[in-house]
């Protein structure tokens, strides 16, 4: 998978990301008509829009803080504008979880909303009693309309373009990057939540005043505040290791520079054994040559990543891992190798993931390997200076609501809304998380609650998806864990690099997204020897010509908007 | 004694035995795979995770992957989702094709030559996936079953080739029957059809794999999730875990986040998926080389 920094994630699969669409009304009365082609990528710059840092402030909800349950281990307040904080960890289950909302939420009424799901289907609604039992505890009937995560966002195009829009539909900013007119969509099919939670409106949802104020600002489409946030965590990725076996084996798991990673690779690979030392931590190593997460803007000139010295010299590192064999044959010959079992089995020991995926791993192997261990490597830069980390975005999920709808139903969806933000440690989160106790849930020597055979069955990521709230670490059946995640998340927040662009709400060029998997599947032909390396510069004038250049002016037009340019 | 040509000679001992090694390294090719998905299917977690991926030593047998995903009753349901679709679909489909083959095959039907270039078209011009949805959506049939069926009801490839095996039915049959006063329905039905069991029965096969296998119509057209096709309940499964994009939210960071689902489990669907084709796939299979090529050649 690539990151797309910026929160332009163009797609996980190319094709996907080339779906277009254009503006026109349809004639059905749909929002968006369009012959959409899905392996040709639309020309112009999609709906690339960017709005003032300053603007921002002034549209969203005001922040109370939410005085819940404390981290055990405190988390870091960001300091950057866009970056998102990082919540703190819990090493136990708090002893009080708290009542959050003190009346009901809803109203009585009936809502269809639709959400993603990346895992099995649940029950629907007439034979599942987690969701009865959540939307009575709500006072409001939730129906879902699960749709296919992977397929998402052609069934949010089908669906804005015909004019069908559920009363809630949450969309993921990844999918949101991919649809080149969706700046005009939101206007057609969306409510302006603006005035319902501009300022001290919000003082009645009190959990979604407590949602940070630079994922509200994410928030904002065309001068007004659209959609209620899912703010994310602060890091994009770390590089993964099995501490276990590093331990054991007395490997090096504080490489210093791009020499100790690459003298690390020689020590642990050893084919005859099964054991590689690598997946594909390209995108990882990004941040090591330090390279740019996007832009770089200096001397007045803005530079893409790709453009840079940094990124040629990681390139010829990466193709010295790949052809000296240091990464796992499956991976280097295959883009969706399965790199999380190669892991798990210990056939390769260092790899990129997201933090979550840190979790995942304790979670399957740790009840069959009780050694079974993973860590994360300090961050270092590839000459032993001062590193560099990437950062997300402050929201990735948005929730929209349906326009039209009567204020009383906008305000008993935001009301919902309100109930599903109340974040870990609230009595509110435990029931959309996990339902009842007892019926769906019982709760381990931690005291957390663990779905059983019913809550496994009936309840997958539903109203997870709906709004969004904080997330610390919370995997309280592993503290030792936590606390090195939680330290490792505090220590390398110094190293977040800003970014040019940081604080100002741009909606990615579609045209630089489409470009961004064909060129970087020309780096990886470098990476992997199949080009030499001195086609980078062909590459990078291809990139240019198609849309890097025109990109470029975009991205200088709203520093300059900003003064910052 | 007259020489044989080259191709006509009896092969060499080691001829033989090459192309016979050849035969065997292709046939485990296709099998060998099969083998894995089916044995990773009925393996135990540790086998998956020692293995690291697919497994192709026995190490224990376990039928859990196949009890957790018709656990829940969504597989079952879907199942049967998929069956009426299927059956439904591809008795709709062959009627409609076998009709409109036999009319546009014979020369002087009205418009036949119209609505020939018409459905030609359809090869070249595929409709995109939001005219597709607003056509749907216009018709009414948005969340319903006959969304699944109607919009690829007809495939112009199986129109073209079983008109062009019509064509290719004698003349002087058709018409001794109308001499004797058949109609044209009791000449396709008495005359036509039992000439053109072979390619009745492929296009059948293709239209049934076709309704079984689909899934993308499901996923547009279905905001009911009780009326998912096995498929698009299957491929949950199969893509749990591998979507988001890293760097956002990622699914494994929410809390009580299901945990992706072992590969036995996803193996297991891939089983299920193939069993039904794998078992119709031989009754038809007879048919199946003389049932398209003849009508494919002969246009």
């Amino acid at each position: 998978m690539t990151y797309h920094p910026e929160g332009a994630t163009a797609s996980r699969r190319g094709f996907l990301g080339l779906v277009g669409l254009t503006a026109a009304v349809a004639a059905g009365g749909g929002l968006l008509s369009a012959c959409s082609t899905p392996t040709t990528p639309r020309p112009g710059s999609g709906g690339a829009t960017a709005a003032a840092a300053e603007k921002l402030t002034s549209l969203v909800p005001n922040f109370t803080a939410f005085s819940g349950a404390t981290p055990d281990i405190p988390g870091t307040v960001s300091t950057l504008p866009g970056v998102p904080d990082y919540a703190g960890g819990f090493t136990k289950y708090p002893a009080n979880v708290v009542t959050a909302l003190s009346t009901k939420q809803g109203k009585g009424g009936t809502y269809k909303a639709m959400t993603p799901l990346w895992g099995p289907l649940p029950p629907p609604l007439s034979d599942n009693s987690f969701f009865q039992d959540v939307n009575a505890a709500i006072g409001a009937t939730v129906e879902f309309q699960i749709a296919d995560g992977n397929t998402y966002v052609d069934k949010v195009t089908a669906r804005l373009a015909g004019g069908d829009i559920p009363d809630i539909m949450v969309i993921p900013s990844w999918e949101i990057d991919k649809m080149a007119d969706f700046n005009i969509a939101v206007d057609k099919a969306f409510e302006d939540l603006t005035p319902y939670l501009q300022g001290d409106k919000v003082t009645p949802y009190t959990m979604l005043a407590a949602l940070p104020t630079a994922a509200w600002q994410w928030s904002v489409w065309n001068g007004k505040l659209m959609a209620v946030p899912f703010p994310t965590e602060p890091y994009p990725y770390a590089l993964l290791y099995r501490k276990d076996l590093f331990d054991k084996n007395g490997w090096n798991a504080n490489p210093k520079n791009a020499d100790e990673l690459y003298a690390l690779g020689k020590e642990i690979t050893d084919a005859k054994a099964k054991r590689w030392a690598f997946g594909d931590i390209h995108e990882m190593v990004w941040p090591i040559f330090r390279i740019p997460q996007e832009w770089r803007y200096e001397g007045g000139k803005l530079t893409h990543k790709y453009e840079t010295p940094e990124y040629e010299a990681m390139l010829e590192f990466m193709r010295k891992l790949f052809t000296e064999k240091l990464i796992h044959p499956s991976v280097a010959g295959s883009k969706n190798a399965g790199e999380k079992e190669l892991f798990a089995s210990g056939q390769l020991v260092v790899y990129r993931d997201g933090l979550g995926g840190w979790k995942d791993h304790l979670y399957q192997q740790r009840p069959k390997n009780p050694e079974f261990n993973v860590g994360a490597f300090p961050l270092f830069a590839f000459d032993g200076g001062k590193p560099i980390m990437y950062h997300n975005n402050a929201a990735g999920i948005f929730t929209f609501i349906k326009k039209g709808l009567p204020k009383e139903q906008v305000e008993e969806i935001l009301g919902i809304l309100n109930y599903t933000a109340a974040p870990f440690g609230t009595k509110e989160f435990e029931t959309y998380m996990y339902g009842v106790e007892g019926k769906h849930f019982t709760r381990d020597a931690n005291g957390a609650p663990q779905k059983n055979e019913l809550g496994l069955k009936e309840n997958t990521d539903t109203y997870i998806f709906l709004g969004g709230r904080t997330l610390p670490t919370d995997w309280v059946a592993f503290p030792d864990a936590v606390k090195a995640n939680a330290a490792w998340q505090n220590a390398s927040f110094q190293y977040i690099e800003a970014q040019p662009t940081d604080g100002i709400r741009i909606q990615r060029p579609s045209k630089l997204s489409g470009l961004q998997v064909p060129t970087e599947d020309k780096f990886t032909d470098i990476m992997r020897g199949r080009r030499p390396v001195s086609d980078v510069k062909k590459i990078v004038e291809e990139w240019r010509r198609d849309g890097g250049d025109e990109a470029r002016d975009f991205y200088m037009k709203v520093l300059q908007d900003n003064g910052r340019a | 004694m007259t020489a044989l040509p080259s191709w006509a000679e009896r092969p060499s001992p080691a001829g033989r035995t090459a192309k016979g090694l050849l035969l065997t390294l292709i046939v485990v090719s296709v099998l060998f795979p099969i083998y894995m998905v089916v044995l990773t299917s009925l393996s135990p977690q540790e086998a998956v995770t020692k293995a690291g991926g697919l497994v192709t030593v026995p190490d224990g047998l376990s039928f859990g992957a196949y009890r957790e995903l018709f656990a829940g009753g969504v597989a079952t349901r879907s199942v049967l989702v998929s069956l009426g679709v299927t059956a439904v679909g591809t008795t709709i489909s062959l009627t409609v094709t076998v009709l409109a083959a036999y009319g546009l095959s014979r020369p002087g039907s009205v418009l036949h030559r119209t609505l020939l270039f018409t459905v030609l078209l359809t090869f070249l011009f595929v409709p995109g996936l939001i005219p597709s949805y607003l056509v749907v959506s216009s018709l009414g049939l948005l969340d319903s079953y006959w969304a699944l069926i109607l919009p690829s009801a007809v495939w112009a490839f199986n129109l073209v080739v079983m008109r062009a095996f019509f064509m290719n039915i004698p003349k002087e049959v058709t018409d001794s029957a109308r001499i004797d006063g058949a109609s044209e329905f009791r000449i396709l039905w008495r005359i036509v059809l039992p000439m053109s069991k072979g390619v009745t029965a492929v296009i059948g096969l293709f239209y049934a794999v076709g309704y079984w296998n689909a899934f993308f119509n499901a996923v547009l057209y279905l905001n009911d999730n009780a009326k998912w096709p096995l498929q698009l309940v299957l491929r949950q499964y199969v893509l749990q875990g591998q979507s988001l994009i890293t760097g956002q939210a990622s699914v494994s960071s929410i809390p009580g986040q299901a945990l992706p689902p072992s590969l036995a489990i996803q193996m297991s669907i891939v089983v299920v998926a193939l069993v039904p084709v794998l078992f119709i796939y031989p009754f038809v299979q007879k048919h199946f080389t003389k049932g398209v090529i003849i009508g494919a050649v002969k246009g």
